[in-house]
């Protein structure tokens, strides 16, 4: 339910006042406390709504949101994602492809600026309870890949 | 692995559908059900800008807001007087006279703000790519894409380009928005442009009345750049228009 209320709220905001993809950073950061395969049809149905919002060719933005999450998935069998300095590089990078490929301005400033919301939005997600009340996996900041891994595994 | 086939599993069910819907939609196939949505989503859209619209750090003071639409008035109404000037010597001439056209204005409330507004009048109210949004008769922007019951701004600083001319001298030049700023370039070094000129669009129209109308107010000069080497000047511009706090355009049909 949080989720959702954020991903609304992200989607409206996003639609109406400003062209940071605050819907992409909100989706990475929840697909990396949630690890939820869900995600994919939220990212689907918020890229088809914001389509229509922005006057796109429907489906367009849905096909960039599921790629990127799949890209995350597959990331994640090789190397540790719940840390700062991914959701940092994945939502710069993600950004910068988003916005270049819906040609706004101030890609870099803007793919900065998202970044910056997506690490606050991890770090107060994961800090707080509603973000990772019902996930299995914890941040973990001094364990290697392997540990992180085996803490998931204990966890399932 | 049972959650790696899962997942993969969803992923391209989606992405097969994706792919389908984009197909359609970019083959105009999914006109009627994308205006339903849209017809849906537009007052929404509305009612979210006009909150965050109202917004204490997001809007500006009244009186602020009373004086800025004053003096859009009177630049309205002197941009006025310049083209009824120009048309009276037109006539006393009588080689050339300047038929005045008249323009339907369509009002449209913006949705959505972002390098662009989208407003909330589509083709099915006769929006066509390449008319022009105007606020006062001040150029807002050119229409980029027109959906149903949508259509999309394109901002005069964002990637416009078309010959405009100081109002008061006709100087000529081609105005252009690189995403941030405005300027008027190709203006001859030998023209004298200075600091506090207005600038107007000078007419880029086709057969079908689609395009900039002559004497659109663009902005007014602010700094000039004149290299004495050079054969042209340009000069950076500034709109009267506060594209941050407009919640409403007006598309000029002819």
């Amino acid at each position: 339910m949080i989720f959702l209320f954020f991903l609304i709220l992200a989607i409206l905001l996003e639609a109406t006042l400003t062209s940071i993809p605050i819907v992409l950073d909100l989706l990475l950061v929840f697909f990396i406390l949630k690890r939820k395969s869900r995600m994919l049809v939220y990212a689907f149905v918020s890229g088809m709504v914001l389509d229509i919002f922005r006057v796109r060719a429907l489906g367009l933005t849905g096909i960039f949101f599921i790629v990127f999450i799949l890209l995350v998935f597959l990331y994640e069998k090789k190397f540790e994602i719940v840390t700062y300095p991914f959701v940092f590089f994945a939502s710069f990078l993600g950004g910068i492809g988003y916005l270049y490929l819906f040609s706004y301005g101030y890609v870099l400033e803007q793919a900065l600026g998202g970044s910056i919301i997506a690490i606050l939005m991890f770090k107060g997600l994961s800090g707080s309870n509603i973000g990772i009340q019902n996930s299995k996996v914890k941040i973990q900041k001094y364990l290697p890949a392997d540990a992180t891994h085996q803490a998931l595994q204990a966890g399932k | 692995m049972r959650r790696k086939e899962r997942f993969l599993f969803i992923f391209f069910i989606l992405l097969f559908l994706a792919i389908i819907i984009l197909t359609l939609s970019l083959g105009g196939l999914l006109k009627s059900p994308s205006s339903i949505l849209e017809k849906l989503a537009t007052p929404i859209g509305i009612k979210v800008y006009s909150i965050f619209q109202n917004l204490p750090f997001v809007s500006e003071s009244e009186e602020k807001t009373k004086l800025k639409d004053k003096n859009l008035d009177f630049l309205v109404d002197f941009s006025e007087i310049q083209r009824l000037k120009k048309e009276n010597a037109a006539l006393k001439d009588q080689f050339q006279t300047t038929k005045p056209k008249s323009y339907d204005l369509l009002p449209a409330k913006i949705v959505g703000h972002a390098f662009g507004f989208v407003v909330d009048k589509g083709e099915r109210d006769g929006v066509k790519e390449g008319q022009v949004a105007v606020f006062k008769n001040n150029l807002v922007g050119k229409v980029r894409k027109a959906s149903s019951n949508l259509s999309k701004v394109e901002l005069i600083f964002n990637s416009s380009s078309f010959t405009a001319k100081t109002m008061t001298k006709g100087v000529s030049g081609i105005v252009k928005g690189d995403g941030r700023k405005i300027t008027i370039d190709n203006v001859l070094a030998s023209d004298k442009i200075e600091v506090g000129e207005i600038i107007v669009t000078k007419g880029d129209m086709n057969l079908e009345g689609i395009g900039y109308p002559p004497d659109l107010i663009v902005g007014k000069i602010v700094s000039i750049d004149k290299n004495p080497s050079s054969l042209f000047q340009k000069a950076k511009l500034e709109s009267f228009v506060d594209f941050n706090n407009l919640d409403m355009v007006f598309i000029l049909k002819i």
